[in-house]
């Protein structure tokens, strides 16, 4: 079956640090895959060279079989592939309403010129992606908050606005990094039943990197370990973290 | 009551200019002079606002669009319709020496050819927004993949460097000496003279105005406002934030161009040390104090920058300092600045959330 995503062989390098030393992941289409490692493993800097924020040493990143690797992010983007950041980032100035609607893709009214003179046509393209906006607040409780600044959010409703941000595009892959880290149990379980649901319904893979094992580990088809920029584990969960060196490198090795 | 308690805030302003009118000698050519200079200043203000209030673009060198604006309008116009006008060439050839001759060989020309005139003007006006745009183009290609403070940094240096050339490269401005340029609006006379021109002025800048203010509220502004907020993020999110930059940068500037156009007109001469970095300051002076991210705050900003400033034109009328009166516009400038930097850090008119449409929904949820 052919994957969503495969990193093939990815090394990045921060001066004398080998952040990732030859890295192998691919994602099945419509399934979540997890990545997990201790702290400074490299899960963040792989997103990064995914998405296109960093471009690899060495090795190649491919979506859909298509190669992308050194493409930059909005290109990425624009092919499906959406990231959520480890520190959630909404635009904060902006309403919550205005960080849903501005990251839809090809809008009319983003042309300046389009912009100025098509203020008709863009107007209703406008209305169908405030429609689909609260749509997404809805399933996420925060539609009653449309309206107020994203710095106004507390830290939980950051994270729910930054996957409901991913969900705006209708992307084919969403990469997240920590989505529950820092969120109270009960939000927690709420946001992993609300991939679930995304998966099944929209079809949309999913690629996890969480530090709360307990939490996502029931969700997930999949996993990949990682230490110290490798890969040092692959399976489905139960054996993935019952592996002796999976639980050697989070006891501190 | 509380529109009308709002408008009451800005009350005292309209009153100053009252208080200015009485003690000075002629009401009309206050007025006259105040919305000449408020029309480029509006232009500056408002383009310096979409940079850096909306987009996050520090532009310092804003000063070198509005210089090419006013050099290519100081360097054309005259030439560009001597031949029309039977300048003797030998005038052309020695620029430098007998510009002031073939620029008032051309405005008689103009005062009986209106038509020629106005199509001149608008020629040079469209002239100023290309080169802007052009030059926006030009200083932000190095430039615009840099980090915020790096750009600032490059902006600074570009901005010096047309009025630089301008200064060594005797016939694009005549050097230092500075160029004579031939009055369009010369076919009218007296108070219609004045009163046409300047409408004209504000004509064009409050469009300008009105059309920044359509460019920010649309998907457009939403973006922009997004890529100010985070770059990275924004990128990420499918926006290509260069291209962006690129293309607010040749839109400020082209709006800087023409207000440089219509400044070379308007004074009548056109010298390159008239462009020096403090017009750029003066015009983030502006913004900041108007509110930036606000473009109505860039309108008020403008407006008090030049209460400030007439008075203290004024007052050098009935003064004598020990010091060059020059040098309190600069404190007062520097004052108004730290003042609100302290006490109302967001501005006169503070940023305010823009929305575009409501999908009207019997059961929206509201604040
Ligand atoms: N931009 C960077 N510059 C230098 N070193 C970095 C950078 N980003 C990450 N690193 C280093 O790379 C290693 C992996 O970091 P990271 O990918 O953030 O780990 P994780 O997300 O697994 O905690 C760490 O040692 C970190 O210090
Ligand atoms: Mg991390």
């Amino acid at each position: 079956m052919k994957s969503e995503l495969d990193a093939l062989g990815v090394v990045k390098k921060f001066g004398g640090l080998v952040a990732l030393k030859g890295v192998n992941i691919s994602v099945v289409p419509s399934t979540i895959t997890m990545l997990i490692g201790p702290n400074g493993s490299g899960k963040t800097t792989l997103i990064n060279v995914i998405s296109g924020i960093y471009k690899p040493d060495e090795g190649k990143v491919l979506l859909r079989g298509k190669d992308i690797t050194g493409l930059p992010p909005h290109e990425v983007y624009s092919l499906g592939l959406v990231r959520t950041f480890q520190i959630p980032s909404p635009f904060l100035r902006l309403t919550v309403l205005e960080n849903l609607m501005v990251v839809a893709k090809n809008q009319l009214g983003e042309k300046p010129i389009s912009a100025v003179f098509r203020r008709r046509r863009w107007m209703r393209e406008e209305e169908e992606l405030e429609e689909k906006a609260f749509r997404v607040m809805e399933l996420l409780h925060l539609e009653r908050l449309w309206n107020r600044r994203a710095s106004e959010l507390s830290g939980g409703q950051m994270k729910l606005l930054e996957i409901g941000r991913a969900l705006m595009s209708d992307p084919s892959i969403i990469l997240m990094d920590e989505p529950v880290a820092g969120v109270n149990p009960k939000l927690a379980y709420d946001i992993m039943e609300y991939i679930t649901n995304v998966r099944k319904e929209l079809g949309i893979s999913f690629l996890i990197v969480e530090h709360r094992l307990d939490i996502v580990l029931d969700y997930v088809d999949y996993v990949y370990a990682m230490h110290k920029g490798e890969i040092i584990a692959r399976g489905p969960p139960e054996e993935v973290i019952s592996n002796p060196s999976v639980v050697r490198s989070y006891l501190g090795g | 009551m509380k529109v009308g308690l709002k408008v009451l805030k800005f009350l005292p302003l309209p009153l100053w200019f009252l208080a200015l009118v009485s003690i000075t000698r002629n009401p009309i050519r206050f007025f006259i002079d105040l919305a000449s200079f408020y029309s480029f200043y509006l232009m500056l203000s408002v383009s310096l606002n979409l940079e850096y209030g909306y987009t996050g673009i520090p532009n310092f060198g804003k000063v070198m669009f509005f210089a090419g604006g006013a050099f290519v309008t100081g360097s054309l116009t005259a030439r560009l319709i001597a031949p029309l006008a039977g300048v003797n060439s030998m005038y052309l050839a020695n620029y430098k020496l007998y510009n002031v001759i073939v620029g008032t060989q051309v405005s008689t020309f103009f005062a009986q050819r209106a038509d020629i005139a106005m199509l001149t003007f608008l020629l040079m006006l469209i002239l100023g927004a290309v080169v802007g745009a052009l030059l926006g183009l030009v200083a932000s290609y190095p430039a615009i993949r840099l980090r915020e403070d790096y750009l600032a940094m490059t902006l600074i240096v570009t901005g010096e460097l047309l009025r630089i050339i301008a200064r060594n490269y005797d016939p694009l401005i005549c050097g230092t000496i500075g160029v004579f340029v031939p009055d369009p609006f010369r076919w009218l006379t007296g108070l219609y003279h004045d009163l046409v021109r300047t409408g004209v002025m504000l004509g064009i800048a409050f469009s300008s105005w009105a059309f920044v203010e359509a460019l920010v509220r649309s998907p457009f502004g939403r973006m922009i406002r997004a890529i100010r907020e985070n770059e990275v993020v924004a990128e990420a999110f499918g926006k290509d934030v260069t291209k962006v930059r690129m293309q607010v940068l040749m839109v400020g500037s082209a709006i800087a161009g023409v207000a440089g156009a219509l400044y070379a007109f308007y004074a009548g001469t056109v010298q390159a040390d008239d462009f020096m970095p403090i017009r750029t300051f003066v015009v983030w002076v502006m913004v900041i104090l108007g509110g930036a991210g606000n473009n109505a705050g860039a309108a008020l900003g403008a407006l008090t920058y030049l209460a400030l400033d007439r008075t203290i034109v004024i007052l050098k009328r009935y003064f004598t300092t020990p010091f060059d009166i020059n040098n309190l516009s600069y404190i007062a400038l520097g004052l108004a600045l730290v003042l609100t930097l302290m006490y109302r850090p967001e501005g006169l008119i503070p940023e305010k959330p823009i929305i575009l449409k409501r999908v009207r929904r019997a059961n929206k949820p509201g604040r």
